[in-house]
């Protein structure tokens, strides 16, 4: 089996399981798309990092639904990115909810100088918890609990096997 | 797959009550009724055990004796924080009972916003299954009970919460019964974790010590493991040591005081463990010495045992040392003392050990010579048997190898200094009934 890495959102689950005043899962969980195993890491902006195994059929239809990485392993260099994968990378942070200043101060230069591991700890390390907001019954921002840590982890549960 | 290991520590007996005393609501509440818990309002019951709050690495499990009703659910929520409902956090195992076919899911809560953690498990359940939620480290794993037996349903990872906190219980609706909720924190050194301690360091565990852990203390240390000692075990003092098996020590481990240490084992001391005391050391065991245990006293050691001496250990003794066994020596254990020593056995040394004392020994007997042991004194030493009651049975002091090999108890004097007495025949001169080189039988 094949894997590769996606940015997915969350989507409400209704009615939200007991104890929980909004629940949210992972849109994976309920796209009908057929994988061997997921590992998610929360980021910022009511996502996750995700790392699926899966057919190669189910990989393409993944690629349809949700942002694929443009590379596979975390050490891979982003160097040889086309300038339009670069802008989307670019884009995708900053739809996260980081300006380009908060960009350019962590990854300075071109993200294409740095290593998919650098982009990812980076959207890992600025992790919001989300909060209710009873006015607006949707989620917001909280604080900042990095998370960076458990990318390793996360990488480390599913092998690569194709 | 392995249950949880603490106890229960409420079975909701007594009196009925609403809500139940032992809880603190956080959202409606829950109450006490025949026995078993329950939730007193048609929607959400959430209240924490008050007073309860468990380490980071814990257990919680709750047997469901009626199912909540379809659409309902319950949940066991580890590492609660609780300050308010909605600041409710930690990592919650949830069984709903469904239309099809039940589920159990994992969450983060995070101030009461729950994130799915893993996929949704479906499995059917029935009235008396149990719930159990286990976090390990970044580990959560959750588990359900059917017939007594726990099924690992999902394993997953998180970060976000790594403190202990309180257990929460959670109820939809007033159909569901809950029974039996334990847990507690969860010190079970049974995997393959390896635990060093720098320098000192105590390590106390109360529940089984029964895998393959490898356990280092860099300078003195002490183990203290009240419920069991039982597997393949590496643990290592560097220096001084101190472990006390309050149970059981029955498995294969292998135990090294790098200088002195005290092992104490008021139980069975009966596997194939290697024990190692680097210099002076002290072990005790009173229930029986009688597995295929390794022994070794780097420097002086004593032994004592006041229980059955009767496996095919080997136990070694550097420098001096006293071997005390009361209840009996009648294995195939050989037993080497260095230097000089004492080996006091007072009830029998029936067996077929080789027993070698290095230097000057003594050993005395209280009841019967009677085995097939060889016993050989490297310097002076005498032997004290009240009788020797095996029929045609020869013994000799001698300066040579033995020369009756195939007699029933040879003891041996290297150096030609020792006395070895029989009280039976004190009265007659040794010499006469024991010449040097030659057999001579009475």
């Amino acid at each position: 089996m094949a894997t590769a890495w996606y940015i997915i959102p969350y989507v409400r689950q209704t009615p939200p399981a007991i104890a929980q005043v909004y629940t949210r899962s992972l849109a994976l969980l309920s796209s009908g798309v057929a994988y061997t195993n997921a590992q998610a890491l929360d980021i910022r902006g009511n996502r996750a990092i995700v790392k699926v195994q899966a057919s190669n059929a189910s990989l393409t239809t993944l690629n349809g639904l949700y942002k694929r990485l443009p590379v596979g392993m975390l050490d891979n260099p982003l160097a040889s990115l086309t300038t339009p994968q670069k802008n989307a990378l670019v884009s995708e942070l900053q739809d996260q909810g980081y300006t380009a200043q908060d960009i350019n101060a962590a990854l300075p230069n071109s993200i294409g100088t740095y290593t998919l591991r650098d982009v990812l700890r980076f959207m890992a390390r600025g992790r919001r918890l989300p909060v209710y907001n009873a006015g607006t019954d949707s989620l917001d921002e909280g604080d900042v609990s990095d998370n960076s840590a458990m990318l390793d982890t996360v990488d480390g549960a599913i092998v690569d096997s194709s | 797959m392995a249950g949880p290991i603490t106890p229960i520590i409420y079975n909701f007996n007594g009196v009925d009550a609403n809500p139940d005393p032992n809880f603190t609501a956080l959202l409606n509440a829950i109450q006490r009724v025949s026995n078993q818990g329950a939730g007193t309002n048609a929607a959400t019951n959430i209240a924490y055990l008050t007073g309860v709050t468990h380490g980071a690495n814990c257990e919680e499990y709750i047997t469901i004796g009626t199912k909540p009703g379809t659409g309902n659910s319950v949940a066991l929520i580890a590492r609660a924080i609780t300050t308010s409902l909605l600041a409710l956090s930690g990592y919650e195992w949830v069984f709903t009972d469904a239309a099809g076919t039940d589920t159990m899911q994992m969450f983060r809560l995070d101030n009461a916003v729950g994130t799915q953690l893993g996929s949704t498990v479906n499995q059917e359940w029935a009235a008396g299954d149990g719930l159990f939620i286990k976090p390990t480290g970044t580990t959560l794993e959750g588990y359900w009970n059917n017939a007594g037996t726990w099924t690992l349903k999902l394993t997953t990872t998180d970060a976000t919460y790594a403190s202990g906190g309180n257990v929460v219980l959670a109820v939809l609706g007033t159909t569901g019964r809950v029974d039996d909720l334990g847990g507690g924190t969860a010190v079970n050194l049974a995997g393959t974790s390896p635990i060093t301690f720098g320098q000192s360091g105590a390590l106390s565990d109360t529940d089984p010590l029964a895998g393959s852990s490898s356990i280092t203390f860099g300078q003195s240390g002490a183990l203290s493991d009240v419920l069991g000692l039982a597997g393949s075990s590496s643990i290592a003092f560097s220096q001084s040591g101190a472990l006390s098996d309050t149970v059981n020590l029955v498995g294969a481990s292998s135990i090294l005081f790098g200088q002195t240490g005290d092992l104490t084992q008021v139980n069975p001391l009966a596997g194939a463990s290697n024990i190692t005391f680097g210099q002076s050391a002290n072990l005790t065991d009173t229930l029986g010495l009688a597995g295929n245990s390794a022994v070794v006293f780097g420097q002086s050691g004593d032994l004592t045992d006041t229980k059955p001496l009767a496996g095919t250990s080997a136990i070694v003794f550097g420098g001096t040392a006293d071997l005390t066994a009361g209840g009996g020596y009648f294995g195939n254990s050989t037993i080497t003392f260095g230097q000089s020593s004492a080996l006091s056995d007072v009830s029998n040394l029936a067996g077929s050990s080789p027993i070698l004392f290095g230097q000057t020994a003594n050993l005395s007997l209280a009841h019967a010579l009677a085995g097939l042991s060889t016993i050989v004194f490297g310097g002076q030493g005498t032997l004290y048997a009240p009788t020797i009651d095996i029929p045609e049975t020869d013994w000799y002091r001698t300066s040579s190898l033995p020369i009756e090999q195939n007699r029933n108890l040879i003891a041996i004097n290297l150096n030609d200094t020792s006395l070895v007495v029989n009280q039976r025949d004190s009265t007659l001169p040794i010499e006469q009934n024991n010449p040097r080189n030659g057999v001579n039988s009475h």
